[in-house]
């Protein structure tokens, strides 16, 4: 009698975990299901802070860092101006980096915004979803007193730390700390000042590309036609990392442009169809992960290429190398052969059987 | 172990019918108990020797006689009404089972017996479809990762894709340095 009930007790037992299973496949992300309290004042002041982005004319001078696994450091100095209803010229200065150039990014671009332009709703609901945000004090950034605003993990350490100037509204300081407390990225103004630029600037300046982000945005049906035919669209990688945006320079491009966030770390993937052209990643760190070949490099910002049934990853991310690494893992790998070929098919009936995720 | 004795079960320990945790349990009592320990040890001389009863081969007369009774043509018996609350009859035995009409009567509960009889059934039939579950998508997987052609050699444009990036995350787009770059402390 108790050899069968232990028998049902088993059946039972894997029923659920089978449930269990499915309902995790199904419904991708489940932090979402635990949110962390964050401090209402604090997320209207991030969201404030896009705005104020928009609507005020400034302009100054930005130090970037970025440290890579290694400890090196890497610095740029950007020259920043904004008119309201035009848009803001970046000018990159020549320092560590190889080379300086500048950019155009008009004010009427409909992409997602981060850096010190603030928060965008979906990126701000990124945020509150996997960080508890608060008020962390008074600061000082460029003799302008601001108000410290922190992102926790649910451990308490701080994630995130931005400075809201209290005058403009606009963020003057953005750091991005590893879990020992570390900057990962750090973002500042080192001048500024609130005041409309004299001259118009495409009239006025010199040449200068005007970049916008690729047109074809990849809606829900897109993204299931695309997995229909064994593209790898993950709608979410570990670490809280969702996808918030997809593109691809036009119809039908070879490139498909995935980009993921958890409201701080901000990973793109790059796919493409064919196999590595092993001399375009000559310069870079050739290692292994888990048994798999990724050709890595960790200067501006992490980046790592590598190829993997049929197709060709290239991914960049403004976050810690762990989230990276993670992020890595958990894409496609392996090529050729029996196993590869097993792999890709079960890729594809997965995605027949649930085009949404 | 009810009465403070194996009982019934002690039957199912020397047929080798207990499950595994009841096997146990009887083991260990069989260990303490020097009364059931006799009569295990019993049953088990029986059983050899019923064993042995049925290696030997019935006598000739026997066989024959035993074969007329199964000639075609021979009217079947008459069969016997039930009576209402009256137990099914017992079931005729098969010519040669000698075990049968020797074994004691089985007094151990119906239900948890016809249990341990369906389940080896029941689990050859679990990994008889398991195993064509797994072939059956192994298959399936197998058809669809088929590789549609030979496949372009890509070389990725990692500089556009940086200003891309940049541009989707609203953050300034950088070129990638040279390895010389400065070693600096954290803040």
């Amino acid at each position: 009698m108790s050899g069968r009930t232990s028998h049902q007790s088993w059946l039972a037992g894997g029923l659920a975990t089978a449930l269990l299973m499915l309902w995790f496949v199904t419904t991708g992300d489940t932090a979402s299901g635990a949110r962390l309290r964050s401090d209402p004042e604090a997320l209207r002041l991030l969201r404030g802070a896009e705005g104020a982005a928009r609507d005020t004319a400034y302009e100054g001078v930005q130090y970037i860092t970025s440290w890579s696994r290694s400890g090196m450091s890497t610095t740029s100095l950007v020259n920043v101006a904004h008119v309201p209803g035009q848009g803001t010229r970046m000018r990159v200065q020549s320092t560590t980096a190889e080379q300086g150039g500048q950019m155009f990014e008009a004010d009427d671009s409909q992409q997602a915004r981060g850096g010190l332009t603030g928060y965008t709703p979906t990126m701000l609901d990124l945020l509150a979803r996997n960080y508890a945000v608060v008020q962390a004090g008074e600061g000082q950034v460029c003799g302008r007193t601001t108000t410290i605003i922190e992102a926790r993990r649910a451990d308490g350490t701080a994630a995130g730390r931005f400075h809201i100037d209290r005058s403009t509204g606009l963020m003057l300081r953005r750091e991005l700390l590893d879990q020992q407390g570390r900057a990962v990225n750090l973002t500042f103004f080192t001048e500024m000042r609130p005041s409309a630029p004299k001259t118009m600037f495409v009239a006025a300046s010199a040449p200068q590309t005007v970049e916008a982000p690729w047109t074809h945005r990849l809606a829900g049906a897109d993204l299931g036609a695309l997995r229909y035919r064994g593209w790898p669209v993950q709608s979410a990688l570990p670490g809280h990392l969702s996808l918030y945006d997809a593109r691809q320079q036009d119809a039908g491009g070879p490139v498909v442009h995935l980009s993921y966030s958890d409201g701080l770390s901000v990973v793109s993937v790059f796919v493409q169809r064919g196999v590595l052209d092993p001399s375009s990643v000559r310069s870079w760190h050739k290692t292994t992960r888990g048994g798999r070949t990724v050709y890595l490099r960790d200067t501006v910002q992490q980046r790592a290429v590598w190829a993997g049934r049929g197709y060709v990853y290239t991914l960049l991310a403004d976050a810690p190398p762990p989230v990276v690494d993670q992020a890595v893992a958990a894409l496609p790998h392996g090529d050729t052969g029996f196993w590869g070929r097993i792999g890709r098919g079960l890729d594809r009936l997965t995605s027949w059987a649930n085009p949404f995720d | 172990m009810s009465g403070g004795h194996l009982g019934e079960r002690l039957t199912a320990l020397v047929d080798g019918e207990l499950g595994h945790h009841e096997r146990e349990k009887a083991h260990r009592h069989l260990a303490a108990c020097a009364e059931c320990r006799a009569e295990a040890e019993a049953l088990r001389c029986l059983k050899k020797r019923l064993r042995a009863l049925n290696d030997t081969m019935p006598s000739e007369g026997l066989l024959r006689r035993l074969e007329a009774m199964g000639e075609p043509g021979d009217p079947l018996p008459p069969p016997v009404p039930r009576l209402p609350g009256q137990a099914r009859p017992p079931a005729v035995a098969r010519p040669g089972d000698v075990a049968a009409r020797t074994r004691p009567s089985d007094n151990r509960p119906r239900r948890a017996a016809a249990a341990r009889r369906r389940l080896p059934r029941g689990r050859y039939l679990i990994a008889g479809a398991a195993t064509l579950a797994v072939l059956g998508v192994g298959s399936a997987a197998f058809a669809a990762g088929a590789d549609p052609g030979s496949l372009p050699r890509v070389t990725p444009s990692v500089e556009q894709f940086a200003v891309e990036h940049a541009l989707t995350s609203g953050d300034v787009p950088l070129t990638d340095p040279r390895p010389e770059v400065t070693a600096g402390d954290h803040p």
